[in-house]
């Protein structure tokens, strides 16, 4: 009896929330290709979609141009980046068994710049700046990992190692742009790290979805098996899973989506933190429904604010400025609202 | 052959003296088997060197006859199941989802629990009685259901031997009836229990057999009456001890009660 009225409820819960997950990052999407210099209401939209596929006519020149060559991509990048930061925001706190790792507290995405901002300076190609990126990523969190293990699930230690390896990597940043040139690699440098998603093509696009659209395939697959990593050592052992390969899978599948995601569009912080948080407090802990979540939350929750930072003002405001301006009140009010945060 | 045996094992920490010196005792089917010494002789490192969570230095633990190093997480630990002490630190799932967690050895690395594999959490949490908490958190729930929780868990994994860390301390005298009781019905169903405490008592009146473990590393292992005695009580834990007899209704029931300091 009470088997089956929890299961019932569980099931409409579930149909219900996917629907809105798979709503939701669509209309912000709209509300993205909508808004700008040149508003364009949302039936032109659609029936320029519409056009795309076979049906109805395609709109003016200039219209299409707006549409699908500078705002269509620009969104696509948004979305990817979101899905990637959030997902390996998930995947560092669940690995670590601590609310505050992110690929920012943990020192990945510094050790990423790192390598992009080399691979610039060596005037390496976009390949070549992701790999770079991925090496040094990897490297950092390795470095985090060492100095941070302790018996138990310590939480300080590990965030503490994370900054200690963090600021070595952004030093490494600051050599790199002193020695980069004035006149043509610092700029680009500099902008880059602020977070940008503006001026990106399709061409930086097909560099980095296939290693994001990966990752978040790999992690779907396992999103049940992600519930063993929070668990202590022992019982994670004990499960009868392999948990040292699922620990190194975890880790590079989430050192290469931070990796992707910074070489590009550069920092963006907090979205690592807040987006999987957002959906704890929503829909409990199981990496069943987090996973999904935090692909749709993460999508919309980065196109929102990249149609911001190109709306509010004239000249457009770097993204991370606003993920954290909008980031860190929304995520104060929840964590009071919800008493703390936890896993 | 017995199905879980463990042949002269050694384990001594990096830093320190001999934890487990030759360390011999089985365990087989429908048996309840109590591990019993003072604080610090190790008794969790023999439950947890048992079943491969840390290795044994000298010695082996085989199961089915086959030493449990040879086999894979999987074929180890669908066979045994591990019950951690329940701490406040316990991720916070839904106690359903908890107890899902212990079918991680029946289903494949990227796939899903099944329909099948639901069911058979929901029906060992009914078992256990604690159908009722499906739909709470585990920050939710008292620290006994907890307990109940994870021994839900075990079971879910279907195994022959549960070791459980333990199970009754930090608990409440109606918990720890419950969770006595749980251990001694699944013994029935040809389970075999091997658990740790600190409660004299509770090896007396529900395990079949008893392993005492010394500070130095030994231990005598036999049926639970040779093993708790008065006069082992001294030997090992340091301390005058009576054992008496309570008549109650459901028959005598040995009780043991610290004297004083030698």
């Amino acid at each position: 009896m009470l088997t089956k009225r929890s299961n019932s409820i569980s099931r409409n819960f579930k149909l219900r929330t996917y629907i809105i997950l798979f709503v939701l990052p669509i209309l912000a999407m709209l509300f993205s290709l909508f808004m700008g210099r040149m508003v364009i209401p949302v039936p032109v939209i659609i029936s320029s979609a519409l056009s795309k596929i076979g049906f109805g006519s395609a709109a003016e020149v200039a219209i299409e141009k707006v549409l699908w060559n500078i705002r269509f991509p620009r969104i696509l990048l948004a979305s990817l980046a979101g899905i990637g930061l959030s997902l390996a925001g998930l995947s560092f706190q669940s690995l670590f068994a601590n609310p505050l790792a992110t690929p920012d507290t943990l020192g990945v995405a510094s050790g990423a710049s790192f390598g992009a901002c080399l691979g610039i300076l060596m005037g390496f190609s976009l390949r070549g700046i992701q790999v770079a990126a991925l090496i040094f990523g990897l490297a950092a969190v390795s470095l985090t990992w060492i100095c941070g293990k302790q018996k138990g699930r310590g939480t300080t230690a590990i965030v503490l190692s994370g900054i200690i390896i963090g600021s070595l990597f952004n030093a490494l940043v600051s050599l790199v742009k002193y020695v980069a040139d004035t006149e043509t690699q610092l700029p680009s440098i500099t902008y880059w790290l602020m977070g940008s998603m503006s001026g990106k093509g399709y061409s930086t696009l097909a560099l980095g979805s296939p290693v994001i659209v990966l990752g978040a395939v790999i992690l779907f697959l396992l999103r049940w098996r992600l519930n063993i990593l929070p668990l202590s050592d022992d019982e994670a052992k004990a499960s009868g899973t392999d948990i040292r390969k699922l620990r190194i899978a975890v880790i590079v599948v989430a050192t290469a989506l931070t990796a992707s995601c910074v070489s590009m569009c550069g920092q963006i912080g907090w979205v690592g933190l807040i987006v999987p948080h957002i959906c704890r407090m929503a829909l409990g802990n199981s990496h069943e429904k987090l996973v999904p979540s935090s692909v749709s939350i993460g999508a919309t929750f980065l196109v929102i604010v990249d149609t911001l930072s190109r709306t509010i003002s004239t000249a457009e405001i770097p993204i991370s400025v606003l993920t954290a301006l909008v980031g860190a009140p929304f995520f104060i009010f929840l964590m009071r609202k919800n008493g703390g945060w936890t896993l | 052959m017995s199905l879980l045996n463990v042949n002269r094992g050694v384990f001594s920490y990096p830093i320190g003296e001999m934890i487990l010196d030759d360390v011999s005792y089985e365990i087989n089917k429908g048996e309840l088997i109590s591990i019993l010494g003072p604080n610090g002789a190790g008794k969790t490192t023999l439950l947890k060197c048992t079943m491969g969570l840390l290795g044994w230095q000298g010695g082996s633990s085989t199961l089915n006859g086959t030493d449990i190093r040879k086999l894979t997480p999987r074929e180890l630990f669908s066979v045994v199941a591990y019950v951690p002490q329940a701490k406040a630190d316990t991720p916070n799932y839904y106690t359903e989802e908890m107890v899902l967690l212990g079918r991680g050895a029946h289903i494949g690395f990227f796939r899903q629990p099944t329909e099948k594999d639901r069911k058979i959490a929901y029906s060992c949490m009914e078992k256990l009685g604690i159908g009722h908490l499906a739909g709470k958190r585990c920050s939710e729930i008292s620290g006994g259901e907890l307990q109940m929780v994870l021994i839900a868990r075990a079971l879910a994994s279907e195994p022959e031997v549960i070791v459980l860390d333990e199970p009754e301390s930090n608990l409440d005298f109606k918990n720890q009836l419950m969770v006595m009781g749980t251990l001694k019905n699944l013994t029935r169903e040809n389970v075999a229990i091997l658990f740790n405490t600190h409660f004299p008592a509770h090896a007396l009146q529900y395990s079949t057999k008893a392993l005492m473990l010394s500070k130095r590393g030994k231990a005598i292992f036999g049926k639970v009456g040779d093993v708790i005695t008065e006069e082992n009580i001294k030997k090992f834990f340091g301390v005058n001890a009576v054992i008496n007899e309570i008549d109650t209704d459901g028959g005598a029931i040995r009780n043991v009660v610290p004297i004083s300091l030698l």
